[in-house]
């Protein structure tokens, strides 16, 4: 019974449920200004979810199909789907689980363990829901119209979606309680937990690896399971193996489907069996004296005077604020730049099991214009700012504490500088990436490395202006635990997209000048002013307007 | 010097009259206790003053300049303790204290002068060095007064600053209040101790559903409600509906 009013109590919160009830009585204008807003955000993200998800999937049920394995779409799918929910759950848990503003009060209620951690994993779920129903209706639907599949399947494509994400999240929250009961030690554990989470994609990549570096299959062996009864199947499923039996259950047919089914779904109750157990054993030993620190160190007058010997301009004191809080908040620190570092890795690794690699970096090696590559190091740079939320939550991810930068004597414009520059420094990140590209594939000189760097903070800078132009106009300040800010704000996708589009832009620039044979000078020069204005239009937009916005914007 | 004049402000689209039409003006040299009960409009005025919120109407200003057209001029002149201390958690007390005196401008020599003896004058020297996180609700609001004290505001805007300080330290706060004004400086503060308001100010206004409904020495407020008691008792009579 308390489980049921914790979860309840917790959709409430995390949905907003009464503040929308409230809003629906009394501020109509605001609940339609929402609804516009998720109009927009859905017409925005439309096309890309056509033409890059539904036409791929599309694409691969045709040729499963074609080969005698109709059900291979759907392995693939859950396979995809389930390491997605393991990868991006780790950081989404520990929010949820550890670092939400409620924690204090529901402590002191007469609650055990596993009824809190069953309301928050409930409200886990149901918010991958957001992203696994969109990437997994698509598969069923046109799966069951292509096979014209019967009543069964479609009552159990709709348990084994909703159940799609249970075992990774279990897995997620097992590992996640024992990161956080094992590093639950004084000064150091935001460090140490920067280090756990980074270590447990490590691991996970690290199977990936080694799954497929165990089975090494010669041509034939491949040959033949591929053209085998279920062969694709069986060959995706090796990174994930319940996918397999999810198939099974959708697809096998007669007493065979029913077997999976209830296999699957004994499964996921036994992984939640687990996960409460688990948070009876390590949940509060993990959260209780986190706050708690050791004997303090007084400061003496000589190191008192040492750290304040030099002072800052205001807007390098504003970068070095975001800096500070970034590198010791994991959360962010894990969102905006561990999986900006890991991603490319994630998707390398799986590559060099399977020696697909060499042929690709051969491709590379043949490319002649170094034009191209020259570029192509550049737009490395330029994605990780697209992807590192780091510009995009700027301003949300202030919270409640947003009135001191509302309070202080500096000019909102100087303030937006101060973000600018930690966004760049952030986009540095990617510095190491490119060095390593160079060391293995492109051998860039010392020049063209320069050149690549520049070009490549150019990139970012519409990047940046555009995300902390977006996140200047609707801040969401008002967020109860770290990774609502920077996770599962729009403004991160709204700024994502509108990177995308100028990128778009940038890219048609570079093609012109290099089809119609520019010189190297004009196709960098190109790139490089087509960028700059691109960012300079935001950034004025953005001094011009705000003056206003911090004026009007309300702190929580 | 703070004026507010005619100033007004509603929620939900004029259903709450949060303050309404209010005039006040503090002097130079003058400490004010802005006293109401809950919900009076106290934080409301408190955050138009310092620029968190925009009034409906009226105009504020301090030490001459308009909130709305100089508000630079007015943040730099002011300093604002809020009724939460709601700071940067993952900051250490010094790297906040050396933030705020990196954006108040103030000189690497004079900030170390004035932080040791603020810190000391609030005990937190032993603590200035850890993560605000680590820090208790008192420690926390002791870190804010002395961050709002570094770069010796002209105006000093406090909402309910005794909240949470030890005795000692809500005791050296009232002194520096007292310091503070002999150099011609102002304080602005909103409690609900009425003691202290009694003891320390100069001057009190008393708000009630948003209207200053009176303004002057107790004396004068012991006249006004035609009462000889206590400042509670005079608090009681003047905001009875």
């Amino acid at each position: 019974m308390n489980l049921l009013n914790i979860i309840k109590l917790q959709l409430n919160v995390t949905f907003n449920i009464s503040a929308f009830k409230w809003y629906a009585k009394h501020d109509k204008k605001k609940v339609l200004g929402a609804l516009a807003l998720a109009v927009v955000l859905l017409v925005s993200l439309a096309p890309s979810y056509y033409y890059f998800y539904i036409i791929l999937v599309k694409d691969v049920f045709q040729g499963g199909y074609s080969l005698g394995q109709p059900e291979f779409v759907f392995t693939l799918a859950a396979v995809a789907v389930s390491l997605m929910v393991l990868i991006f759950g780790i950081a989404f848990v520990m929010s949820t689980f550890y670092f939400s503003q409620d924690l204090s009060f529901l402590i002191a209620l007469p609650l055990s363990p596993s009824e809190v951690i069953g309301g928050k994993f409930a409200t886990v779920l149901i918010q991958e829901y957001l992203t696994v129903i969109p990437l997994m209706l698509p598969v069923i639907i046109i799966y069951g119209t292509g096979v014209r599949a019967g009543l069964y399947f479609w009552l159990a494509a709709l348990i084994v979606m909703l159940m799609l994400p249970v075992i990774p999240l279990t897995i997620v929250s097992g590992a996640v309680m024992f990161l956080m009961r094992v590093t639950n030690l004084g000064k150091r554990k935001d460090f140490l937990r920067i280090v756990g989470m980074s270590l447990m994609i490590v691991i996970l990549l690290a199977f990936n690896y080694f799954v497929t570096k165990l089975a090494p299959m010669s041509q034939a062996e491949l040959m033949n399971l591929i053209f085998a009864r279920e062969g694709l199947a069986q060959l995706v499923s090796r990174y994930y193996p319940p996918a397999l039996i999810l198939t099974r259950a959708l697809t096998a047919g007669g007493a065979a489907a029913i077997l999976n089914l209830s296999l699957f779904i004994v499964l996921n109750l036994a992984g939640l069996f687990v996960t409460l157990f688990l948070a009876e054993r390590l949940f509060y030993r993990g959260l209780i004296g986190g706050e708690e620190i050791s004997a303090r160190k007084s400061i003496s007058n000589e190191q008192l005077a040492r750290r304040l010997a030099y002072s800052s301009h205001p807007a390098l004191a504003i970068a070095q604020r975001e800096i500070k809080i970034l590198l010791r908040t994991p959360i962010y620190m894990f969102n905006s730049v561990g999986v900006v570092l890991i991603m490319p890795l994630a998707m390398v690794v799986p590559l060099l099991g399977g020696e697909a690699v060499e042929p690709i970096l051969n491709l590379l090696q043949t490319v002649q214009s170094r034009v191209l590559i020259n570029l192509g190091g550049a737009a490395i740079i330029g994605f990780v700012a697209a992807f590192a939320p780091a510009a995009s939550s700027s301003f949300s991810r202030e919270g409640k504490q947003f009135w001191i930068s509302q309070v202080i004597p500096v000019a909102p414009q100087v303030q937006i500088n101060g973000k600018i520059i930690y966004s760049i420094l952030l986009a540095l990140l990617a510095v190491p990436l490119v060095f390593l590209l160079s060391a293995f594939v492109t051998h860039w000189s010392a020049v063209e490395l320069l050149l690549v760097i520049i070009i490549g903070l150019c990139i970012s800078l519409p990047s940046i202006t555009i995300g902390l132009l977006i996140d200047l106009i609707r801040p969401y300040l008002n967020w109860d635990n770290p990774q609502r800010a920077i996770k599962q704000n729009v403004n991160v996708v709204f700024g994502m997209v509108g990177t995308m589009a100028t990128y778009f832009l940038l890219f048609q620039v570079a093609k012109f000048l290099f089809m119609n044979q520019y010189s190297d000078f004009m196709i960098y020069g190109g790139v490089i002013l087509s960028s700059l204005i691109l960012g300079a239009i935001p950034y004025f937009i953005m001094q011009k307007i705000a003056d206003r916005r911090y004026r009007e914007i309300i702190s929580p | 010097m703070i004026e507010l004049s005619n100033v007004s402000k509603s929620y939900n689209k004029g259903a709450v009259k949060a303050v309404d039409n209010l005039n006040l003006t503090v002097r130079p040299g003058e400490i004010f206790g802005f006293l109401g009960p809950n919900g009076a409009g106290k934080t409301t005025t408190i955050k138009m003053m310092v620029g968190l919120l925009r009034s409906d109407s009226g105009t504020i200003k301090i030490n001459g300049y308009d909130i709305e057209k100089e508000a630079l001029m007015v943040k730099r002149s002011i300093s604002y303790v809020p009724d939460n201390p709601d700071i940067y958690e993952k900051l250490s007390g010094l790297e906040y204290l050396n933030f705020l005196a990196d954006v108040y401008g103030v000189p690497a020599k004079v900030r170390r002068e004035r932080m040791e003896r603020f810190l000391a004058l609030f005990e937190m020297t032993h603590a200035v060095g850890d993560l605000i996180q680590s820090y208790s609700h008192g420690m926390r609001q002791k870190i804010v007064l002395i961050g709002a004290l570094l770069h010796e505001p002209d105006v000093f805007i406090l909402d309910e600053p005794m909240v949470g300080l030890d005795p000692k330290s809500s005791h050296n706060l009232k002194e520096y209040m007292r310091e503070h004004c002999k150099q011609g400086k102002t304080v602005f503060f909103s409690t609900h101790v009425l003691e202290v308001a009694e003891k320390l100010c100069d001057r009190i206004g008393i708000i009630s559903h948003g209207r200053l409904i009176a303004c002057g020495t107790v004396e004068e407020l012991k006249n006004q409600a035609q009462s000889e008691g206590s400042l509670e008792k005079i608090f009681l009579e003047l905001t009875e509906v």
